[in-house]
């Protein structure tokens, strides 16, 4: 078993309020800061994130110095409260936004599905968005025509799969949608809480193929979930999110 | 605990201005190969016409130019027939301002996008400019067709060796178009003021250069304030597209100097700062 993840000292800080006239000044106190090569004078007085209690400052840490390593073939639940930080956690991780400070080193492909149907286009048809949302999450092209019957198969929307997207429910929705990204070949998949949507068939099918992609095929799982019972089913650690 | 150091992503704060990951972009191309088709198809879904809209609105747009610039208003346009004269400047400036308007507001429109998923985020800017010469072409096509038509019916139009210069437009076009657009584009993640100013100030800016009037007549009319209409770099472009082709008009080698110069001034500088901001924008748009 080697390291695939290594988070070292991960912080991010996030700006609370409404952007403005009030805050061009700070924006360019922090450029000037930055200029002279100090340190920005704004995170200093950064509080922890704490969801129910007013603070002093609208600069807060969203997490603040995380350190962990994952395992290849881990399938890791990540569980908190809402608003501790587990999606800026996965926004860091999946690079859609970067860290403050810190550092994450990663080994392999990452795929993520932070939101079901992302970048699906409503006016394309099922087919057209399949191989859309396969490129978006990274798949190549002749990838994704090898395994189209499968992810059509897998999703059980077959009779819709010429008709645009905007006419889906949005059960049928998700699980075209989940069925293409859990077809992705990536040596790590990164599940945000998504899967609400579908019926209990349908999760039930989720889960047991998140729980293959990590058993049998040694892939890495890293699993959000408020639903304590289905993290406990498909992993075997978990990282508890509090206040950052 | 094995410690090894060939990790395959880092991710941390600091981003390499420099470092466009071009690799990460070439390993997306099907993507950007997707997105074009995305924006083109979606264009026509649920029309009658479907495709034939390419060619209906630069008509209907040279139709009204023609009646109201040349006819009522009385431009002179070089002698040309003024349909001919007015598509030339059309086509190009639409490219220019398409690719401008569509990649300076590219992080907000694919914000949902771009805020859950990672891709290199160069790929959005380059499916539009993209998909827009895809566009360019077709308005080409009718170009030719009209040019054809007004051979046949014995005007007299003397093309000349700078025609051969059109992939040197185009690309200009394309990276004026997008670098000034990945510039407002950055700007306006945070603070949205600029993007007011695109919205009414493209189609204005339209009429500081040479779509609806030839530089001859600028300079003739308004010696004072012509270098305004030489300033902005279309003018370069636009003259030299139509002097290639129609055979009239004007080309000066400094003037197309100074656009090429600053065509790359305006990438060069749009690439750094959008590569600056395409780390953290999803926080603050």
């Amino acid at each position: 078993m080697s390291t695939v993840i290594k988070v070292e000292n991960l912080s991010k800080a996030y700006q609370l309020g409404d952007f403005g006239t009030g805050t061009i000044s700070r924006d360019l106190e922090r450029y000037w800061a930055r200029i002279r090569g100090k340190e920005d004078p704004f995170l200093k007085i950064g509080e922890t994130n704490d969801r129910t209690t007013k603070g002093e400052s609208d600069v807060v840490w969203s997490l603040r110095d995380i350190n962990f390593d994952i395992e290849q073939g881990d399938a890791v639940g990540i569980i908190g409260r809402n608003g501790a930080g587990k999606s800026t956690l996965l926004k860091i991780l999946s690079r859609v936004t970067s860290p403050t400070t810190g550092s994450v080193k990663v080994k392999g492909r990452i795929a993520s599905l932070l939101e079901v149907g992302t970048g699906f286009h409503p006016e394309l048809t099922g087919k057209e968005n399949i191989f859309l949302n396969g490129a978006i999450l990274g798949m190549r092209k002749a990838e994704i025509k090898r395994k189209f019957d499968e992810i059509v198969d897998f999703s059980g929307v077959e009779r819709y799969i010429d008709t645009p997207v905007k006419r889906y429910s949005s059960g049928m929705y998700v699980r075209l949608a989940f069925a293409v990204a859990a077809h992705l070949e990536s040596e790590i998949l990164i599940v945000d809480e998504v899967l609400a949507v579908g019926d209990a068939e349908f999760q039930k099918k989720c889960l047991g193929k998140m729980g293959d992609i990590s058993k049998s095929e040694g892939r890495t799982v890293l699993f959000v979930s408020h639903n304590l019972q289905s993290v406990r089913a498909i992993c075997n650690s978990g990282i508890v999110l509090k206040t950052g | 605990m094995l410690e090894n150091e060939d990790w395959d992503i880092k991710i941390t704060a600091q981003n390499n201005i420099f470092d466009l990951k071009l690799k990460d972009v070439w390993q997306y191309r099907d993507l950007l190969l997707l997105l074009v088709r995305r924006d083109f198809v979606s264009f026509y879904k649920q029309t009658i016409l479907g495709p034939i809209w390419f060619f209906l609105q630069p008509i209907i747009t040279i139709v009204f130019y023609t009646l109201v610039f040349g006819n009522l208003a009385g431009i002179p346009v070089d002698g040309l027939p003024k349909p001919l004269f007015y598509l030339a400047g059309t086509i190009v400036w639409n490219y220019f301002a398409e690719c401008l308007t569509k990649t300076s507001t590219v992080f907000r429109d694919n914000s949902a996008l771009l805020g859950k998923v990672y891709f290199p985020r160069l790929i959005m800017p380059l499916s539009i400019v993209l998909s827009n010469l895809i566009r360019f072409g077709v308005q080409f096509l009718l170009f030719m067709i009209l040019y054809m038509f007004y051979l046949f019916k014995g005007t007299v139009i003397v093309p000349n060796v700078f025609l051969l210069l059109l992939p040197l437009l185009i690309v200009m076009i394309a990276a004026l178009g997008l670098g000034l657009g990945m510039i407002i584009s950055a700007v306006t993640t945070k603070y949205r003021d600029l993007a007011f100013i695109v919205s009414f100030g493209v189609p204005l800016l339209m009429y500081t250069t040479t779509v609806i009037f030839p530089l001859s007549v600028a300079e003739a009319k308004y010696p004072a304030y012509s270098w305004l209409v030489k300033f902005n770099p279309i003018t370069a472009i636009i003259e030299t597209f139509r002097y290639g082709f129609l055979g009239r008009g004007s080309f000066s080698w400094e003037l197309m100097g100074y656009s090429l110069v600053t065509t790359i001034i305006i990438l060069l500088l749009g690439t750094i700062i959008f590569n600056r901001v395409e780390k953290t924008f999803v926080d603050t748009v």
